[in-house]
């Protein structure tokens, strides 16, 4: 293999991990999309929420009692499912029936306050603990959110010339086993079913004897625990800062949940991997093509939203037509 | 007069009522269909109350000492977010597009006319242009209107990110203004008043238009007036076109206010939100909504810059008042306090007319 192909091997390999990752990060959404029709826009600053709770634990906990900081991404999953079953009793419950528009609002309201409790009141402790594995915030920067190019493990596979890092592979592995589950859990349990039959036709389901009202406070609980999930291990492969929600992830995640198809695990799951391999490879056009032409590198990202507006025209159920909604 | 005739008599006034009530939406759909017949006033001192007020501020810096006028500049700004949440309101609001990412009209807008000022082009042209560049850029998103409300909006969302490195290719990153277009803080001051002025009334105009009519048919019920033959395609690329050119026109001369941008402006949230906020809590699709929404939003600003300055907590208010508007009064202040006021005076006829027969 010459250079070059290794180089470009590395990186679609990079973007099929961090593909995982994403699948992770929108498969929540997709659950709450899906079964209420609630865009929770707040989904993106759950996950950063979480990865600052992480980034918390590590500076905290770690080094008090010596417990490895990727436990605390079960404790993320506990805290943003009570925070989302908080925010569905005090804010969607209200407002669910009313339409599309006044739940969107409201968790758009949501999504800024919690930005700004990230960036405002989560900075306080910063300031005298500097003793992590993970990345450690530099209370010099402004918004308070700058990792240091300490990470929290700097061990990697090789297979053949590519070179896997751990925390993505983690990243990779846990998005890989939970996303399945979840798929089981909405099959095979009966609450699965009855969240797939709420999310089918509710009024159907309510006249089966399903407790709608609790299916989708159920499901709105674990999609927002899910983002929680996958802001624990956002923390160990990326950087962070409170508005990655809206600028980076937000958009990310809105591409999987459309072209996984609305409600669908196994779809997100595809989708958020093809997301991935895409955001990568159009960086490998971008490097290796367009640059020759002078355009910035950063057009791999536009590439992506243009492949995603392509498919929103063309076929809104997404690539893998599973069609849950009415 | 009996009590039977009284009971009937009432019956037959609110069936009246009822009529009049509803005799706007079908008064609308039937306008959309025959635009010749032209539709009755509606008795409202909303706008002649706003004109007062736009005259008052355009009277404001003359009484203002000379060596005071600098302070117009903190006024300013109150002229962009006005007319940001005027065009969010005639796109989401009367059109019933729910556009997410406002900013990239704002941008667009900054952007351009920065692109121009630099070419050499004097301010009033280069703001015009920017202005322009936004409507284009509308039309070139009307083809999204085929997807289903929540997709448009996921969409919407979406495009100021794909924006950004597509201006910086175009365009360029850095924006200044060049010193021969710096004006003074009072011209500042007169240009947003004028900008915020036209864009109000000429919205304003546009919705007592056949334009208007068509898009509040289409926002009672898209699937009647379409069936009535309002060509809806055509009146919501209207309303996005307009409401594109007037959100870039505020965006040319947030430029010209500020001074100077990136394109990372692109990323700032801020400029989608903060606009919907404000017609949200004044009330979505009204006259009012968007004005009053944007005077609480800078009496609110302006108190809070004045006693904790540096703060953002503004901001931390703003989205705390949303959430409660979002579930207490959906509709907004201004649609509810109309209701309320109804309410109490229909109430104390009712009680008239009870106290008249006995």
């Amino acid at each position: 293999m010459s250079a070059s192909a290794i180089t470009v091997a590395q990186l679609l390999i990079g973007g099929i991990l961090q593909g995982g990752f994403f699948a992770l990060a929108s498969v929540g959404l997709s659950l709450i999309f899906g079964v209420q029709r609630i865009l929770n826009v707040a989904h993106g600053a759950f996950i950063v929420l979480a990865s600052f709770i992480t980034i918390q634990f590590s500076i905290l906990i770690t080094p008090v009692f010596h417990i490895d900081p990727l436990y605390s991404a079960a404790l993320d999953f506990v805290l943003m499912a009570l925070v989302g079953a908080a925010s569905y009793f005090l804010l969607i419950y209200k407002v669910e029936s009313t339409g599309f528009e006044a739940p969107l609002l409201a968790t758009f309201g949501l999504s800024v306050f919690l930005e700004y409790v990230i960036a405002n009141g989560l900075r306080f402790s910063f300031s005298s603990f500097h003793l992590t594995l993970i990345p450690v915030l530099d209370p010099s920067s402004g918004i308070g959110a700058q990792p240091q190019n300490q990470v929290y493990s700097s061990t990697s596979l090789l297979v053949g010339p590519i070179l896997l890092q751990e925390p993505q592979l983690i990243a990779f592995i846990v998005a890989i086993a939970v996303i399945p589950l979840m798929h089981l859990f909405l099959t095979r349990t009966y609450y699965g079913k009855a969240i797939r039959a709420t999310a089918q036709d509710w009024e159907a389901a309510e006249f089966s004897g399903i407790d709608v009202r609790m299916m989708r406070v159920l499901s709105f609980t674990l999609g927002s625990g899910l983002a929680g999930l996958a802001g624990g291990i956002f923390a160990f492969t990326n950087s962070v800062t409170p508005t990655t929600a809206d600028t980076s992830l937000l958009p990310i995640i809105l591409a999987v949940i459309i072209l996984g198809g609305v409600g669908s695990m196994i779809g997100t799951l595809m989708a958020g991997l093809i997301v991935g391999l895409i955001m990568s490879g159009s960086d490998v056009v971008a490097y290796y093509v367009l640059t020759q032409f002078h355009f910035p590198t950063d057009f791999g990202l536009v590439l992506t939203f243009i492949i995603f507006l392509i498919v929103l025209m063309i076929k809104p159920t997404g690539l893998f037509g599973h069609r849950l909604q009415k | 007069m009996t009590l039977k005739t009284v009971a009937t008599n009432d019956a037959a006034g609110s069936a009246a009522r009822i009529n009049q009530s509803h005799g706007e939406g079908i008064r609308g759909k039937l306008m959309a269909l025959n635009f010749s017949v032209l539709p009755g006033k509606r008795r409202t001192i909303s706008p002649t109350i706003v004109l007062f007020g736009l005259l008052c501020a355009a009277v404001f810096p003359l009484v203002l000492r000379q060596t005071n006028q600098t302070s117009l500049l903190l006024f300013s700004i109150y002229f962009v977010w006005l007319t940001l949440a005027q065009s969010w309101n005639l796109m989401g609001g009367y059109a019933g597009l729910l556009n997410l990412g406002l900013v990239s009209f704002f941008a667009l807008g900054a952007t351009v006319s920065g692109a121009s000022m630099h070419a050499g082009l004097s301010l009033a042209p280069s703001i015009l242009l920017g202005g322009l560049a936004g409507a284009l850029f509308a039309v070139a998103l009307i083809p999204t209107f085929r997807l289903r409300s929540d997709y448009f909006a996921i969409a919407t969302l979406v495009i100021p990110v794909l924006m950004k490195p597509l201006v910086e290719f175009f365009i360029g990153t850095d924006f200044l203004v060049p010193s021969a277009d710096i004006t003074s803080a009072i011209d500042q001051y007169y240009i947003g008043l004028a900008i915020t002025g036209f864009s109000i009334f000429g919205i304003y105009l546009l919705m007592r238009s056949k334009v208007g009519y068509a898009l509040k048919a289409i926002g009672e019920d898209e699937l009647a007036s379409s069936s009535l033959g309002v060509n809806i395609l055509l009146f919501k690329s209207i309303a996005l076109v307009v409401g594109g050119f007037v959100a870039s026109i505020a965006g040319s001369y947030f430029l010209e206010y500020i001074g100077s941008i990136n394109s990372t402006i692109f990323l700032n949230l801020t400029y989608s939100l903060f606009p919907i906020f404000m017609v949200i809590i004044g009330g979505i699709g009204t006259f009012e909504g968007p004005i009053l929404g944007a005077l609480i939003f800078s009496v609110v600003n302006y108190s809070t810059e004045n006693y904790f300055s540096g703060s953002t907590y503004d901001v931390l208010l703003f989205s705390v008042v949303i959430m409660i508007v979002a579930v207490l009064i959906p509709r907004g202040i201004a649609p509810s306090a109309r209701a309320l006021t109804k309410r109490i005076t229909s109430r104390h006829s009712t009680k008239a007319v009870i106290s008249q027969t006995a």
